[in-house]
């Protein structure tokens, strides 16, 4: 069936797969973040929201211009490095192997792309705990009312990911079998995914059911966070169950030469699903920033 | 709803939100059967150690303002408002004032009822409902 395949077919979707994959991870996601931090930059200054630059977050104010800089041009330099990857694939006529393996570079260059979202994330957990610390001297406000995992996500959700998990379950024991008995890799492979699952379960309880990590945050606005996460990490789990089944599948058929298509789609739904839908669950705009002023001058 | 903890007050933390939540019942912030934080999530909003909150759920629990219903957690009790007036401390104070007054209608001397009640209060498990 492959064989018939006009190879410059496969090769379009490649290409097209590729760069859609610079543009959503280098170019569109970062310039959406840099709007919303330039947003609150502008809107929301040290002076009048002290609260949302706590002292003890390693100098969060002096950093944030370079942190902007830096989460900038680390963009502009991955998407370049990308552009002239994919040139230099277009000008030498590279072609993905037919038996698969070509998937490492989409997601070694993946891996690069999300480093300065890693950065993000790690100066936005300083904030939090400069936050709570910060909170520690001051007077502490709860909400009486019990937080619960279906609070956040609807169910139907949640069923479809163990669904989802019981299938990939099913195929791989299936998949395996017909190749004779388990090796190590197989049990390693269902470890790994099972793992994963798991750490997902303990993550969402912890910061669903227990932990606030933005100590000022609005009851409303923290509800719109967890929520956000939450559905972000089920969706991945969703994800990850039907990528590794589809995966199993082009493996078994010998469709391995859209595996970097399919790794490349594999992974931008993840962010799409992930990052991305964070960012549109929380505009900037709808966010209460009244709960960063000084207690003195916050509303009554 | 919300609850404030002010650790610079002089008042225990676990009073504090005794108070707070008997406060609420009574002013119909909440009802009946109205569920609860989980001690685990209180103490990590308010910073709070999971013994503090666990104490003041204890309390509450005790006056009949709060119960627990196993895995499904924490509720309002459904008489919460009735017990929310009950003043314990003013009822322990009258039970030892007939006590007392009982007892030196008796002949005994206010010193020998100190060492009396200091003897009660020392026994292990005295009085404690099973």
């Amino acid at each position: 069936m492959i064989e018939n395949m006009p190879l410059n077919f496969t090769l379009l979707i490649f290409y097209a797969v590729f760069a859609t994959q610079i543009l959503f991870v280098s170019v569109y996601l970062p310039a959406k973040t840099l709007k919303r931090i330039n947003f609150v930059r502008k809107n929301y200054p040290k002076e009048t929201y002290p609260k949302l630059y706590p002292e003890g977050a390693g100098g969060l104010l002096a950093s944030i211009s370079g942190l902007r800089v830096l989460y900038r041009y680390a963009n502009y330099f991955i998407a370049s490095v990308g552009f002239v990857g994919l040139a230099a694939m277009l000008i030498t006529g590279f072609e993905p192997h037919p038996l698969g393996g070509s998937e490492i570079f989409v997601m070694l260059y993946f891996i690069l792309q999300i480093l300065p979202i890693v950065i993000l994330g790690v100066s936005e957990y300083e904030q939090f705990k400069g936050m709570r610390q910060a909170v520690k001297k001051a007077k502490r406000t709860a909400e009486l009312a019990p937080r619960r995992l279906f609070d956040f996500i609807s169910p139907g959700w949640v069923f479809g990911a163990v669904i989802a998990y019981l299938c990939w379950l099913g195929v791989f024991i299936y998949d395996t079998n017909l190749d004779g008995p388990w090796q190590t890799k197989h049990f390693v492979g269902v470890a790994i995914i099972t793992f994963l699952n798991l750490a997902y379960a303990v993550y969402i309880a912890k910061i669903a059911l227990v932990k606030k990590q933005d100590p000022f945050k609005a009851t409303k606005d923290h509800h719109t966070q967890v929520s956000a996460t939450v559905k972000s990490l089920v969706f991945s789990s969703t994800i990850i169950s039907l990528y590794s089944i589809v995966s199993m599948a082009a493996d078994r058929y010998a469709f391995e030469i859209f595996d970097p298509v399919m790794t490349s789609i594999f992974l931008q739904a993840c962010l799409l699903f992930g990052f991305n839908l964070m960012l549109d669950m929380q505009p900037v705009d709808e966010l209460d920033f009244e709960v960063y002023k000084n207690d003195a001058e916050q509303p009554t | 709803m919300q609850v404030a903890i002010d650790i610079e007050s002089e008042e225990p933390l676990f009073g504090q939100l005794v108070g707070q939540i008997k406060k609420a019942v009574q002013a119909g912030q909440l009802l009946p059967e109205q569920a609860l934080p989980s001690i685990r999530q209180l103490a990590s909003d308010l910073s709070l150690n999971n013994k503090t909150v666990a104490k003041a759920y204890k309390l509450l629990e005790r006056d009949g303002v709060i119960q627990t219903k196993g895995y499904r957690g924490t509720f309002v009790h459904p008489n919460a408002l009735k017990n929310c007036t009950i003043d314990l401390p003013a009822l322990v104070q009258v039970k030892l004032e007939d006590a007392v007054r009982a007892s030196r209608a008796a002949g005994a001397t206010d010193s020998e009822i100190r060492i009396a009640f200091s003897q009660v209060m020392q026994t292990p498990n005295m009085g404690e409902t099973k």
